[in-house]
């Protein structure tokens, strides 16, 4: 009988609930976030495809002794790891399911890879009819570097500045691939925000798209988007892919796969390939791209000031960047006398195409028969670029 | 490459000047000097595609006026009720655009479908 209870006792003591009596009460605060966000995606619908994979992720890194969590930050470590030489607090680590699959984060390839589906599945039409709606694009990437100066002044290192202030760009794979290389500390963090952000884009949006405009320059109604030809649709990857990336070579990766996904679609020719880039391709990236983000959440490195600092500076890029493209539109409605509605320029910060409907949506109440939905999609094309471009920027000034 | 030799410039002149830190100067000149360079990226994007639109828009002029007009669309079908005069329209510039331009005549909207 003793045996029996000293059995009972063993297995107790080396379960996981007791560790969350000794030492890793972080964990199971994090189980309980991984759940709320695992709520939020579910049941409110926010950014589900990517917010359900990173909580899940998230929660199976938070379970004591599942050895589960990605436990290194560079591929040196990755190497000392896979060798059974990496030893963290006198434990030596072995290599798991989501050791490897975070390889694909390290190594930069799920951003471009998911790049390469939205490329397919985006029209740029929008944008080619009015090239003047780059501007927007790049108006609304002062979010980025705000929060970067942000960022620097309350404490935080230049990379971590420049992972944070990417957010700022409510791009997701950009936003990723920035941390992945100049800080993989805060991949976790930074990813969460990103996301959360991005679902909140219809609550965070609106309030300061009415505060910078005036009810005229709401209503304005703006002229049809010219039609245009299959033949430019074939040119403007091409054309866009060779300026970006002869004037900046680090935008190059994303800007090609972006460019790269969108040909597909235009040619034509290569319509199987379009297909599974759109679908197959870009949902196996993105599951792995998920889960192994959020495996990186360990409660004992995730529950920091510095993580609720991240959220915090995460809002004010992406409010400073929507003010930004606010603006910007103002001034091109003021410059064209009245044709430009300025509520186009909020739909500058990426987001695609979640921005673009509030822009629209924002627009018809104040004019109800005024549809600015296409107008808006030339802007949000146009920052998907320009967060990719800022993101080159930030990563070729920024030493790492 | 002229910004990527800036940008060189940057990093090696002040960011790993010889005391190796770094220091409010080199937050601005990333803050300032970044959002200046994305917009100059985005500004000369402008610019080609501004041009590049101009010239579409003679060309596809130049190619329209080599084609013969496209014949109202499908008026039986339209007539006799089967789809009203803007689908048809609509079939007809979607086969048009599907056969790279060339204009087509279409007299029936069975002849459509195909």
């Amino acid at each position: 009988m003793a045996q029996f209870f000293d059995a009972l006792s063993k297995l107790a003591s080396e379960s996981g609930f007791v560790s969350f009596f000794t030492g890793s009460w972080q964990n199971l605060i994090m189980i309980i976030v991984a759940c709320v966000l695992l709520w939020l995606g579910i049941k409110k619908g926010f950014e589900p495809l990517l917010m359900v994979p990173i909580a899940f992720g998230m929660l199976l890194a938070n379970l004591p002794g599942a050895n589960l969590s990605v436990h290194y930050h560079n591929i040196p470590e990755f190497i000392q790891l896979i060798k059974g030489e990496l030893v963290v607090d006198g434990v030596k680590l072995e290599a798991g399911l989501l050791d490897w699959l975070y390889l694909g984060v390290k190594a930069g390839i799920y951003p471009p890879l998911i790049f390469l589906g939205i490329g397919a599945m985006t029209d740029f039409s929008p944008l080619i009819a009015r090239p003047s709606s780059f501007i927007l694009g790049a108006a609304a990437q002062l979010g980025i570097f705000g929060a970067f100066l942000m960022a620097m002044f309350l404490g935080f290192d230049p990379q971590a500045a420049g992972s944070i202030g990417i957010i700022g760009g409510a791009d997701g794979p950009t936003a990723i691939l920035t941390t992945s290389i100049l800080k993989p500390e805060l991949l976790g963090p930074i990813a969460v925000a990103a996301y959360s952000y991005m679902a909140l884009v219809p609550i965070i949006q609106p309030p300061i798209m009415k505060l910078l405009t005036t009810k005229k320059e709401r209503a304005v109604v703006m002229e049809t988007l010219r039609p245009v030809s299959k033949r430019e649709k074939i040119l403007f990857p091409i054309m866009v892919t060779i300026v970006v990336s002869l004037v900046l070579p680090s935008a190059g990766v994303l800007v090609g796969c972006l460019m790269l996904g969108n040909l597909l679609k235009e040619s034509g020719v290569t319509e199987r390939l379009s297909k599974m880039a759109q679908n197959e391709l870009c949902n196996i990236v993105t599951i792995m791209l998920g889960v192994s983000v959020g495996a990186t959440t360990n409660g004992k490195t995730f529950l920091t000031a510095d993580t609720l600092k991240i959220v915090l500076l995460g809002l004010i890029a992406f409010s400073v960047g929507t003010a930004g493209g606010v603006l910007f539109g103002k001034l091109m409605y003021v410059v064209t006398k009245g044709k430009v509605n300025p509520l186009i320029g909020s739909a500058g910060v990426s987001a695609v195409p979640m921005a673009a409907r509030v822009s629209q949506k924002v627009g018809q109440q104040e004019n109800p028969s005024n549809f600015l939905l296409m107008h808006a999609m030339g802007p949000n094309v146009s920052g998907v670029i320009g967060s990719a471009v800022a993101a080159g920027v930030l990563l070729a000034m920024i030493p790492h | 490459m002229l910004l990527e030799i800036s940008f060189d410039m940057i990093r090696r002149g002040v960011f790993e000047s010889p005391a190796g830190s770094w220091d409010w100067s080199n937050t601005l000149v990333v803050t300032l000097a970044g959002f200046f360079i994305v917009f100059l990226v985005l500004l000369l994007l402008i610019i080609v595609f501004t041009v590049f639109g101009k010239v579409m828009k003679k060309v596809n002029e130049k190619e329209a006026a080599k084609k013969p007009a496209v014949e109202a669309p499908a008026p039986a079908a339209a007539e006799s009720g089967e789809v009203d005069d803007e689908t048809a329209a609509v079939i007809v510039a979607a086969i048009t655009e599907a056969r790279g331009g060339k204009a087509v005549v279409i007299k029936d909207i069975k002849e459509a479908g195909k």
